[in-house]
């Protein structure tokens, strides 16, 4: 059996308290794109310190995400969150900002950096770079192929870690688009983001949640994780920031049983596994731009393009 | 007074910036930069317009916002040696990676950040002033209280704001939205790949957001369909002339203006037309005069002017 990581992302303690995380090995905590979003972990000390103990009693890893696009206003709230992530002993911080970075790397060097996505890792020379603000777990570019992720691994030593499942972050904005209908939706801030807001165009479907949008589809990566594996990756995240505690759950028992019997490709069930996933329900599937393709596009295990599960094409 | 920084999507467009009043202009060469034959200039118009703008005394930005793909990096600073050496006054990067290597292999030349950097905070911005760019591009929403506190942590830092921008909904830089919808591979220099569909890998955005999209929310009753509204994506086109001064005295030294898709006619007017906005509120109130200058100083017939090149003009 491989030893991974498997982790999770979950926004508020309720959401923790209801997440069966017996399937994760870590849980990223906090929504990360608004501070607003209600009983947020990034912004609630003591929801913090009671959800860091909740994953310690457990067994598990607990990181906190931080804020992905702080003003300069926002960054006094920041290092109020760094300093409670040090003084909780967390197992690291997830960094999307490079004045974050810069802030960690000066202010609280105890702290172990996850750079995220947001970093904007795009080349070697930006890998190393990271790594002498003390970086040592990478989530490189989202737009990165699978050849450049390995040779960003292999060429600095740093460990990577892969989205395999959720919604893909596609960009940030300077302002949230729910704030222009709460009247309209008679659902003031922050009530107004616990619905679900889509952007539809044609057969296209997008996500919008504060001050983030997200893919449509799910990216999965379920039956491509043996090659994964073969690899030499060994850090694997689900992106369920805003999926519900159920699902979250299924989806993690989905991906650790994969995980299980991914090094052994006679044990490893793709079908089944695959059949798992379609009943969770889904409003289709890519893999994001693991294979160089546009990032709605799904590549199944013989490297075919298809529209994975309902497609949106 | 600060230094206005004209588009130069073309020969053309250079020369009318130049004409008009431009203090320097910025450029893209033919492969490294956006927008292929729209915007990019050949080796050969890069080096005119480097040589015309040394004659007269003018800035040179040239723009590479294309990250070099793995095994492209000889190339890439090869063209960057090479622009600088024709007389470049600095090159404008996009990438952290990329600034890195040019600061590691090419010390000498000055690096200014792109709006690509994606820079949201004053930490961003001493990030990157750490890393040794000599020019830092700030976005719109940033104030004079940031400017003051740059120019404080250092001093030779030069300062550029957008004097005219383009704002999408989603931030330049932090956007994956037009590879998500279309990207391909193709071949590029050195054996290497080129991924068409993503603005920072050789390709261009195929600009989803200017799309007209609806904007649903199934939850939320008493709406067909749960459809609140329909169009594009909140798109804004900025003048910061309502900032201008404040900024200028908070310390800014380069003012831009964005637009190398625009044609050479028009960037010719909006040079004209937002210089002669600095150079009458500079002579009006000086550099260091702390007086306001609101939109009740304005030339009404220059505001007619400028909203008529650029239609839905938002005074910032």
């Amino acid at each position: 059996m491989v030893r991974a990581e498997l982790t999770t992302e979950i926004p508020t303690l309720t959401d923790l308290q209801e997440t069966d995380v017996s399937p994760f090995d870590g849980v990223y905590l906090g929504h990360p794109y608004c501070r607003l979003y209600r009983d947020n972990l990034i912004a609630n000390p003591s929801h913090l310190e009671t959800a860091v103990k909740h994953l310690k009693d457990r067994g598990l890893k607990a990181y906190v995400s931080t804020d992905a696009a702080p003003t300069t206003e926002a960054l006094p709230l920041v290092r109020d969150l760094l300093q409670w992530c040090l003084d909780l002993e967390v197992d690291g911080v997830e960094v999307q900002n490079l004045g974050v970075l810069r802030m960690v790397h000066h202010g609280f060097p105890g702290l172990a950096v996850v750079a995220g996505g947001f970093i904007n890792l795009y080349t070697l020379e930006g890998a190393r770079t990271l790594s002498q603000y003390g970086v040592r777990l990478i989530r490189p570019a989202y737009e990165l192929n699978l050849e450049e992720i390995d040779l960003i691994r292999d060429e600095t030593g740093l460990d990577v870690e892969l989205l395999v499942h959720g919604k893909i972050p596609l960009g940030i904005t300077d302002r949230c688009l729910l704030l222009d209908y709460q009247e309209e939706s008679s659902l003031p801030c922050p009530d107004i983001c616990r619905e679900e807001f889509w952007l539809k165009r044609d057969s296209w479907a997008i996500r919008h949640i504060g001050t983030v949008i997200m893919s449509g589809k799910d990216m999965c990566m379920l039956e491509h994780l043996p090659d994964l594996v073969r690899r030499g990756y060994r850090r694997f995240r689900t992106g369920t920031l805003i999926t519900p505690p159920p699902r979250r759950a299924e989806i993690g028992r989905v991906y650790r049983k994969a995980l299980e019997c991914a090094a052994d490709p006679l044990k490893f069930s793709r079908k089944s596994l695959m059949k798992h996933l379609e009943g969770l329900g889904s409003n289709g599937l890519c893999n994001g731009y693991y294979f160089g393709t546009s990032g709605h596009v799904y590549v199944d295990y013989r490297g075919q393009e298809t529209g994975g599960l309902r497609s949106e094409l | 007074m600060p230094l206005i920084m004209a588009p130069g999507g073309s020969k053309a467009a250079v020369i009318a910036a130049i004409d008009n009043g431009g203090d320097g202009f910025y450029l893209g060469g033919r492969g490294w930069s956006r927008w292929g034959r729209i915007t990019e200039l050949s080796e050969d118009e890069v080096a005119e317009c480097i040589a015309m703008g040394r004659r007269l005394g003018k800035e040179v930005q040239v723009v590479f916002n294309r990250v070099p793909a793995h095994g492209e990096n000889a190339d890439f600073l090869q063209a960057v040696e090479s622009c600088c050496r024709q007389g470049a006054s600095e090159v404008i990067l996009n990438d952290l990676g990329t600034i890195s290597l040019v600061r590691r292999h090419l010390p000498a030349v000055q690096v200014g950040t792109s709006i690509g950097c994606a820079l949201k905070n004053l930490e961003d911005a001493k990030f990157y002033a750490d890393l040794g760019v000599s020019t830092l591009v700030l976005p719109w929403k940033m104030g004079p209280g940031e400017i003051r506190a740059l120019k404080e942590y250092a001093p030779g830092l030069r300062l550029e704001m957008f004097l005219y921008v383009e704002a999408p909904h989603v931030v330049l830089g932090n956007c994956w939205l037009g590879s998500y919808v279309h990207q391909k591979q193709a071949p590029g220099r050195s054996g290497t790949v080129r991924l068409s569909g993503s603005a920072r890998r050789g390709g261009n955005c195929s600009q989803p957001c200017t799309s007209s999209w609806e904007f649903s929310a199934p939850g939320i009753p008493g709406t067909p369909g749960g459809v609140l509204t329909g169009g594009p994506l909140p798109h804004r086109r900025l003048v910061a002339l309502a900032s201008l001064q404040a900024m200028t005295l908070a310390g800014v030294d380069l003012l831009k203006i964005q637009g190398r898709n625009l044609d050479s006619e028009k960037i010719g007017k909006l040079v004209r037309t937002l210089k002669d906005f600095v150079t009458s509120t500079h002579k009006r109130y000086g550099a260091e005069s702390p007086a306001g200058w609101d939109r009740t100083g304005w030339d009404p017939v220059r505001i007619e002017n400028l909203m008529e090149l650029l239609p839905q003009l938002e005074f910032v």
